[in-house]
């Protein structure tokens, strides 16, 4: 269960997030969208602990993220946008040295790291011998997602997961988190690919300028805004006025 | 884009606007909104001037203006080499850089000119900074002539071009001679060797000085024709020196040497070898992943033609890396029980031993610490000093090793520490400490007390140091106090060292100064066990105080 009440985050004058106030019950798979800057990546690092914020309270499985950070970090997993690695170390040593972060032992470590390698076709050369400094995006990614899910966490926040996953791991992952989702774990899915989202949550939360401008499964979004796609209620609640029109101009301005 | 341009010819819009932004980017601090400041750049521009005005206060102790010059010239060229060892790499072959420039219509000889000059000018901010002082100081020099600071001013300019020339030059030639997969390993070498040439040659300039008559250095020493601060002293003081005539033999020939290569590096990197500059930079999209995904895909498709599963691969126990055997595993898991200070360890060490930014930060700098053993292996009756110096150069390593290990380009994963349930960085930070001291500060310490052993035949000095080296280990507590520690967390910009950090280098330096002292005064007077005793206790007392208060400070969240 996720909880924000008014949750807000400022940085001198500029507010990131403004007030945010919604639940998300255990279990669920849901969609977190919004324009670049809306303010998804600040929310979710305030949910993991990461980022204090400025006002307002929020929960995770029960613990307050300002005053129980520990016990929110020891529940929740999280794949950042950036999918930064500790590149001079090869994968194995990396996820054994996030494993020991959680006081998961080596042994137990080991364990599950074999499973997400065979889930991932990720061989055990690449995995024991190679940094990752020279592993592709998508096996660098592979490794992110690896690592935030190894202690088993009851809560998964994923920011583009899917950036440089070619189409076959990308299915895979897809079914991964259902598969998560149906043993009970909450994830929450930041994504800019839309259509992923809407086959794959059963709710969608829209942030736009720090507030919350849409909440609910995709067939009643879609019934309310009276659009055939989400990525068509998306461009209607956050996009400014006349896209189309401008983009048509900015192209023809261009060969001109 | 239209028109064509000549593939050879320096585009100078674009030279302007790569300037700009490789210069914003170097030095600019990072902050999520609004513009950072380049609060570290500035603090090294003040220490430095700071220092070139104790420096220059040898105007004053009856010098002319050649041994003036060409003593501020060996430490301008000190301090511009150990900058450029530092920067050069990243600045001429960042793959990430290429990432942003290297699909753009730009030839290589306007992007390696611009990387050149931003080197150079990085290097001229510190310099200058060095001289700003001794620029005028030097007017109280024998000799000088009213329009000394202008003439000092050419001839640390030209220095420093000569110095960016030369580290330039030799880059982008070793792209011809050696081949993408040992350019990496033979540059990380270079660097090193050219870093120690550096330091060293920067020791031979006092043992020129003849203290015979007044504070001098002869121009005419014959193998002043290779020293390079000599060649720009010499100009300095043709163009405002009064030089006797009996010099203008001497001096003419290490000016033009000077201005000649000066030059000629300058060309020959940029107009001649930019064509090789442009072959690396090109490689530097072959890499990431690569033959990684080609090996892969290729022994996937073995094993589906020869009908055997992934699996068993798969299966199998992953084999271990990184930090060595069995046996030295199990060593760790003793004596670091906590697994977060073991794994921050293994981080700090591959890191130490692998990565190529922290080695060219790391290992250069470790010839400063050697330098005095080494001087005194070579020069004992020069060498009484030796031990002094190596003690309190030491008593440093670790606090500078520390500082290293913050800074990586990879500074976004150390986001990880954030989102990982820890307390605090209590375990992460003796992890890393514990690596620095292992890998670094022991290594050097036995390498000077064993060149030490070899050179001095009086062996007190031993004693006398050794109150100093009982505080070392409390004094690498210092780093966990001053803030949350977390390893290749910060973005390494340009002069980022903080003033915390210089400050700390400076008081363990002057701690272990006076505590050598106070050991061999000690000594003399008969109270040396007293003071060791004494000292054992305090300092055991402070470790444990020390140690309860980095533990004591919880891991704050990001504001």
């Amino acid at each position: 269960m996720i909880r924000l009440e008014n949750l807000a985050k400022r940085y001198g004058a500029q507010e990131a997030v403004k007030g945010l106030t919604l639940e998300i019950p255990s279990g669920q798979l849901v969609g977190l969208l919004g324009p670049n800057g809306a303010g998804k990546s600040t929310t979710i690092r305030m949910l993991t602990g990461m980022l204090a914020p400025t006002s307002g309270r929020a929960e995770v499985e029960g613990f307050d993220v300002v005053t129980q950070p520990l016990e929110v970090k020891r529940v929740v997993g999280y794949v950042p946008e950036s999918g930064a690695l500790f590149e001079a170390l090869t994968a194995l040593e990396y996820l054994t040295f996030v494993a020991a972060l959680y006081h998961i032992s080596e042994d137990a470590a080991r364990g599950r790291i074999q499973q997400f390698a065979r889930f991932f076709d990720l061989d055990d050369e690449t995995l024991t011998k190679k940094p990752m400094s020279a592993y592709s995006k998508g096996m660098r990614q592979k490794v992110v997602i690896t690592s935030a899910l190894l202690h088993n966490p009851r809560v998964v926040f994923f920011d583009e997961p899917l950036n440089g996953l070619d189409a076959n791991a990308a299915l895979s992952f897809k079914t991964l988190i259902t598969s998560l989702a149906r043993e009970g774990k909450t994830i929450v899915y930041c994504s800019h690919i839309l259509d992923v989202v809407e086959r794959v949550c059963e709710r969608v939360i829209i942030i736009h300028e720090g507030r919350l401008v849409a909440d609910g499964p995709v067939p009643a979004l879609l019934a309310q805004t009276g659009e055939p796609s989400l990525e068509r209620v998306f461009n209607q609640l956050t996009a400014t006025e006349n896209l189309l029109a401008r983009a048509e101009e900015f192209a023809r301005a261009l060969s001109q | 884009m239209t028109g064509a341009r000549d593939p050879e010819r320096v585009d100078r819009a674009q030279l302007g606007a790569l300037l700009r932004t490789i210069f914003r980017v170097r030095t600019r601090g990072r902050r999520t909104f609004g513009r950072g400041r380049p609060r570290g750049l500035i603090f090294l521009v003040v220490i430095y001037a700071v220092m070139g005005a104790l420096a220059g206060a040898i105007a004053f102790l009856d010098v002319d203006v050649f041994t003036f010059a060409t003593i501020l010239g060996g430490m301008s060229l000190l301090i511009a080499g150990m900058s450029m060892v530092a920067e050069s790499s990243q600045l001429l072959f960042s793959a990430q850089e290429h990432d942003i420039v290297g699909h753009r219509p730009i030839n290589a000889r306007t992007l390696l000119l611009a990387r050149a000059l931003s080197l150079l000018g990085l290097t001229l901010l510190l310099t200058l900074s060095l001289n700003l002082a001794p620029m005028f100081m030097g007017l109280a020099a024998h000799g000088a002539e009213p329009w000394l600071p202008l003439a000092h001013l050419v001839s640390i300019t030209l220095l420093s071009v000569f110095a960016a020339g030369a580290v330039v030059f030799v880059y982008v030639l070793l792209t011809r001679l050696i081949g993408r997969e040992r350019f990496d390993a033979v540059a990380s070498w270079l660097q090193l060797g050219v870093s120690v040439v550096f330091i060293f040659g920067y020791q031979i300039i006092p043992r020129l000085i003849d203290r015979a008559h007044g504070f001098r250095i002869a121009p005419a020493l014959p193998w002043l024709l290779l020293l390079p601060p000599a060649w720009f002293a010499a100009l300095e003081t043709l163009l405002a020196g009064r030089p006797p005539a009996a010099w203008l033999p001497h001096l003419l020939p290490m000016a033009a040497i000077g201005i000649g290569l000066a030059l000629a590096l300058a060309y020959a990197a940029i107009v001649r070898l930019s064509g090789d500059y442009a072959r690396r930079l090109a490689s530097l999209s072959e890499a990431p992943g690569g033959k990684a995904e080609r090996d892969g895909a290729e022994r996937a498709s073995a094993e589906r033609a020869g009908g055997a599963s992934a699996e068993p691969a798969a299966a199998a126990a992953p084999r271990r890396s990184g930090a060595g055997s069995a046996g030295f595993a199990r060593a760790l898991r003793t004596l670091l029980p906590d697994p977060v200070e073991r794994a921050s360890f293994r981080l700090a060490a591959a890191y130490m031993r692998r990565d190529r930014d922290v080695r060219m930060r790391l290992y250069p700098s470790l010839a400063s610490y050697l330098v005095f053993p080494i001087i005194a292996f070579v020069d004992p009756a020069k060498g009484a000093f030796a031990p002094l110096a190596s003690v309190v150069m030491a008593s440093m390593l670790p606090t500078a090793t520390l500082m290293t290990l913050k800074m990586s380009p990879q500074f976004a994963a150390a986001d990880v520490f954030r989102y990982a349930p820890l307390s605090g960085t209590a375990s992460v930070f003796h992890g890393v400490r514990k690596a620095a001291i292992v890998f670094m500060t022991l290594p050097v310490l036995v390498i000077s007390a064993v060149l030490l052993l070899l050179a001095l035949h009086d062996r007190s000095w031993l004693l006398a140091t050794l109150p100093a080296v009982i505080l070392m280990p409390t004094l690498s507590l210092a780093d966990g106090l001053a803030g949350d520690y977390l390893p290749l967390s910060i973005a390494p910009v340009t002069g980022r060292q903080g003033a915390v950090n210089v400050w700390l280098n400076l008081m363990t330096a002057l701690l272990a100064l006076g505590l050598t002292v106070a050991g061999w005064y000690a000594r003399r007077h008969g109270w040396y066990w007293g003071l060791i005793g004494a000292e054992v206790v305090l300092v055991a007392g402070l470790h444990f105080a020390l140690l309860r208060g980095i533990r004591a400070r919880k891991l704050a969240p990001l504001e």
